[in-house]
């Protein structure tokens, strides 16, 4: 029997060998159909959630509002994204200290859409072992078509992928009657083959080589390591001296323990490594071999777990220590950070105001004396609801503001930008000074925004 | 056969992986780095002035644009990166 089988594939990459890894089912295979079933249902199914009246999940990049159920996001809100990054950066630190690469085994975007792809490979090329035989045999019509009717349902699942992704970014209803009438923008149509290019390369080609050589946490994530993290681990006390067994597989020969080296988790393993010889950064934890081996344990009637979801302090006898100093410092940090997110975000201030100088003149003497600097301002109502805003002007002795009119309304989720000219009367300021301008609400004036803003007198 | 019996799997060149993971961390760089520039200037704001050409101060053609100049100087540092440590002359 040949463990992993590779064969030279100089199809795409010269120096590359094509792996096959063996399918299996078992408990973990079937968690993580779970777990892939879920997070395609939500990124495939999201762009078409409705939400008072409107897509529930937008991110609306030419009007610069991003929705996400019933809130509103303006660019001002952009550290509350950078804040949201943090947390889930720190999740995974929090999950890979615990649970070791549960992410690349169940949630990682590369497992979960190469998982899809593989299915489609099987569908359409058979088990693993037909697929070696099809890879190395001559160009019959069979394998053309078995060749061909893998690509149709990987390209159409590829692009079906990108206008999904762009689906988040354009509202979906209009996208899906763009594509039908062939009639989308150039940036539309190139955000989709370029997504659906990317879904197609890596999960159909590039595989467990993104893995190995492109992704940046399966380089890192040793440091968030230590002896009781849960790894694969392949139980050497329990099951060395390996040894085959004669034909009767129960019957042990004296002497051995309890790996028959049939390599069948080497055969499952999608990076081509063999557990059995310890932890190596290539693992993605995907649990194949231990599926694999479980199957194996259950037929020659030894218990499972030869190779299990263990802590080095297990696999050497010592118990395992969930709270150590490590694990209670994430947790706490992210429990700070998650309440303080979820306090930002329901006690935001529904408005936010930019003032930005006239550009044309420092400042202006009027007929009767006074000093005017002009100033535009936006007023941003973050709110689901319409208000009428007052400005004014404090830090700036006898300063009047004045614009097109006392107050201004602006609609729910709408930016206006107002022009308005502050007032002092002459020779009370000379140089520059700073000033603050302030938006309030008429209606409740809870709301309201202070900006800072230099006004300019002569010298 | 045991498993020790078969070839590894063969590495990838050394230029093949400085372009690929050059092309990759210069992408995720170039997206960071368009997120957050955009977040604080709004293209549209752009038109007003005659510096910029106006074709800018539409918005999915500013990001785009923005994106990919991003991207261009960030491929060229990760390139140069990868060339320099992969060239130095070893004694
Ligand atoms: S190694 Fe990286 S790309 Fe591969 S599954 Fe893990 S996180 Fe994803
Ligand atoms: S060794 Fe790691 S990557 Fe390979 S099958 Fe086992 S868990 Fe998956």
């Amino acid at each position: 029997m040949t463990a992993p089988v590779a064969a030279a594939d100089d199809s795409l990459y010269a120096a590359h060998q094509k792996l096959y890894p063996r399918e299996v089912g078992g408990r973990f295979a079937r968690l993580r159909i779970l777990a892939v079933a879920g997070l395609l249902g939500v990124f495939y199914g999201l762009p078409w959630v409705r939400w008072d009246g409107r897509q529930a999940v937008l991110f609306d990049l030419p009007a610069r509002k991003f929705y996400i159920f019933g809130l509103t996001f303006f660019p001002q809100d952009f550290y509350l994204l950078t804040w949201l990054l943090i947390i889930a950066a720190l999740s995974l630190f929090f999950f890979t200290a615990v649970g070791g690469r549960l992410w690349c085994g169940y949630a990682c975007p590369q497992t979960v859409w190469t998982e899809v792809f593989v299915w489609m490979e099987r569908l359409t090329e058979g088990k693993w072992a037909r697929r070696i035989k099809l890879d190395k045999g001559p160009w019959t019509a069979q394998k053309l078509l078995r060749k061909a009717a893998k690509q149709i349902l990987w390209v159409s699942f590829a692009v079906f992928t990108g206008f999904s992704f762009v689906g988040f970014f354009v509202p979906v209803h209009e996208l899906a009657a763009g594509v039908a009438a062939l009639k989308l923008s150039s940036w539309e149509w190139y955000w989709i083959l370029f997504y659906g290019f990317a879904t197609y390369g890596n999960a159909g080609y590039l595989r467990e080589q993104v893995c190995k050589y492109m992704c940046p946490y399966a380089r890192f994530q040793s440091a968030m390591f230590d002896r009781n993290t849960l790894i694969i681990s392949y139980d050497a006390q329990r099951g060395e001296p390996r040894g085959s067994r004669g034909r009767d597989a129960a019957l042990r020969p004296p002497g051995l323990g309890d790996c028959i080296d049939c390599t069948l988790c080497v055969q499952a393993c999608p990076t081509g490594i063999d557990i059995r010889k310890g932890l190596q950064y290539e693992c993605i934890a995907c649990a194949a071999c231990i599926d694999a081996c479980d199957e194996v344990m259950d037929k020659v009637g030894s218990p499972r777990g030869l190779v299990r979801y263990a802590t080095q302090a297990e696999i050497d006898g010592k118990p395992t220590r969930i709270a150590r100093p490590r694990i209670l410092v994430y947790a706490s940090l992210l429990c700070l950070l998650v309440v303080g997110f979820a306090f930002a975000v329901s006690h935001r201030m529904p408005l936010d105001v930019d003032v930005l100088r006239d550009r044309n003149a420092l400042y202006r003497e009027l007929n009767d004396g006074r000093i005017e600097n002009v100033y535009s301002i936006r007023i941003i109502n973050k709110d689901q609801q319409a208000h009428e805003f007052k400005l004014s002007a404090s830090n700036l002795p006898n300063a009047v503001v004045d614009s097109d009119s006392p107050t201004q309304f602006v609609n729910a989720e709408e930016v206006k930008t107002v022009v308005a000219r502050v007032r002092v009367p002459g020779g009370q300021e000379h140089g520059g000074r700073n000033f603050l301008i302030s938006a309030q609400a008429v209606d409740e004036p809870r709301i309201r925004v202070t900006s800072r803003a230099r006004f300019f007198a002569e010298p | 056969m045991e498993a020790e019996d078969q070839p590894p799997p063969l590495e990838w060149s050394a230029l093949r992986e400085g372009i690929a993971v050059s092309v990759w961390t210069s992408f995720l760089a170039a997206s960071a780095e368009t997120m957050v520039f955009f977040a604080y200037f709004d293209p549209m704001l752009l038109g007003s002035d005659e510096l910029p050409p106006t074709w800018l101060a539409l918005r999915p053609v500013a990001y785009a644009a923005g994106f990919f100049f991003f991207w261009a100087f960030t491929l060229s540092a990760a390139a140069l990166t990868a060339y320099m440590l992969r060239s130095r002359p070893h004694s």
